[in-house]
């Protein structure tokens, strides 16, 4: 009797959590403040084997009990390193379907909080043009997440990485999705014809056009693409293509050269800050979008430095590692 | 006194430092667990992007000379740093502390890098202890 009031019991909370999981179906708008604010996506879709939850397109481990929520998400640190950020937190139904708790990083135990709200559908909005000219500086490239909803190959790909592959240790620009999230200054130059991102790292410039133009129909691809935008409400909106094969970040996720991203850039009220909420359409390597939420501070005092890149230490470490053999056999597979 | 100069700069500038260090791995290269310290001459210097890297050389325990590839920042972010282009010299004898390589290789991310006038460095661990 007890075994099955037991059994039923569990079965009513799989139902509950079931149908409290298809309430929050849909995107939520993540803010994480562990160390400085992060901004990302989390999802909550209905599949064949039940639920799944997602940030910025990662599966991450997720349970709702009634109201209490917990989730684990990983993250690399500053330098590269693999890790995990413990997420637990309440779901207020009478404040809008907000969630909000804290986090725990488990290898260190910093600690931090987050909040989430629903991403509404937005209505089309006639354009309205803001001024996001200046000088730019960042303040987080997102919530960082590493494992993604990969394809088979791209699944291969990631495994098969090493750092010799890294186009940027020998000053090739690492393109448009990884140099958006840089630690260096940017600076935009802007009018009606046309947004001018000039990026510190590598030299890197971007036109991206507003003149009502489509996608050239034969043009070389290139690591920062070709990009056409134009403005909704006052969010500017980007599209990319023409990318050359490149790599999301550092761990080797690829991008192939068929992939298009999208970026809504937005100002906050105050003028004072920068959001672009980039999402990487690749369906060669993921099975669902890969989203970056980048963020900046406006800086007009930076200066813009010169990026003088040398890849003779590069190849000079590499022969003292005895490792230019291997450089060279990769290179050429990678062809 | 320039000492505590150095490492005040450089540490109320460490959060910039941590975010500096979020593009390259780190982990891919260097252990978070195995710390070395090295003591040789500068015998190049390359104060450029995307890795300052300082080799130098080093005389082991059987009296043979190696050369250690010594990383931290990029010249752009020492320089928002405190670096100036005249911090270390070539032909200087340095000790390095630091990170080392994996797979016993003789890399090293250097933590603190001491001058022969005894004028120690901080580079603030190229992202080994970073969130």
């Amino acid at each position: 009797m007890k075994t099955t009031a037991k059994v039923l019991g569990f079965l009513l909370s799989l139902s509950l959590a079931s149908n409290c999981l298809a309430q929050l179906q849909g995107d939520w708008k993540l803010t994480v403040t562990h160390d400085v604010e992060r901004l990302g996506v989390l999802t909550v879709e209905e599949s064949d084997d039940g639920h799944q939850v997602f940030v910025d397109g990662g599966p991450v481990a997720f349970t709702l009990e009634g109201n209490r929520l917990e989730m684990d998400a990983d993250y690399r640190d500053g330098g590269g390193r693999l890790l995990n950020r413990h997420f637990t937190g309440t779901l207020d139904r009478d404040n809008g379907d907000s969630w909000s708790g804290t986090l725990v990083a488990d290898h260190n135990g910093s600690t931090g909080t987050w909040r989430a709200e629903r991403i509404l559908t937005e209505v089309p909005l006639p354009p309205t043009p803001v001024d996001i000219s200046g000088i730019w500086s960042r303040i987080s490239a997102g919530m960082e997440k590493v494992h993604l909803d990969y394809t088979a190959s791209a699944q291969a790909g990631v495994e098969d990485y090493s750092f010799l592959d890294d186009p940027a240790l020998r000053c090739i620009s690492p393109a448009l999705v990884r140099i958006s999230g840089w630690p260096y200054p940017l600076e935009i130059l802007q009018n009606v014809q046309q947004v001018t991102i000039l990026y510190e790292s590598y030299h890197e410039v971007r036109r991206i056009f507003l003149d009502g133009r489509d996608f050239p129909e034969s043009f070389p691809s290139s690591a920062m693409g070709y990009s056409i935008g134009h403005w909704e409400g006052s969010t500017l909106v980007v599209e990319t293509s023409l990318l050359k094969p490149s790599f999301v970040d550092q761990a080797g996720q690829p991008v192939s050269e068929n992939a298009r991203v999208i970026e809504r850039i937005t100002l906050s009220d105050d003028g004072q800050n920068l959001r672009s909420l980039l999402t990487l359409h690749d369906p060669e390597n993921y099975l669902r979008p890969i989203i970056r939420f980048r963020q900046w501070r406006r800086t007009p005092e930076a200066a813009i430095m010169e990026y003088d890149c040398d890849s003779y230490p590069f190849f000079r470490g590499l022969e003292l590692e005895g490792k230019l053999d291997e450089y060279w056999e990769r290179m050429r597979q990678l062809q | 006194m320039r000492i505590l100069i150095y490492c005040l700069t450089l540490l109320g500038l460490i959060t910039f430092a941590g975010a500096a260090a979020a593009h390259h791995s780190f982990a891919a290269e260097f252990s978070y667990e195995l710390f070395g310290t090295k003591e040789g001459k500068v015998v190049e210097l390359h104060y450029v992007n995307p890795h300052t890297r300082i080799f130098v050389a080093v005389t082991n325990e059987n009296g043979e000379q190696e050369i250690w590839d010594a990383q931290t920042h990029s010249v752009n972010i020492l320089f928002r740093l405190g670096w100036g282009k005249d911090t270390i010299k070539v032909g200087e004898r340095v000790v390095l502390e630091g990170n080392l390589g994996l797979e016993d290789s003789r890399k090293i991310w250097i933590r603190t890098l001491t001058m022969e006038n005894g004028t120690v460095i901080t580079p603030d661990g190229g992202g080994a202890n970073q969130q």
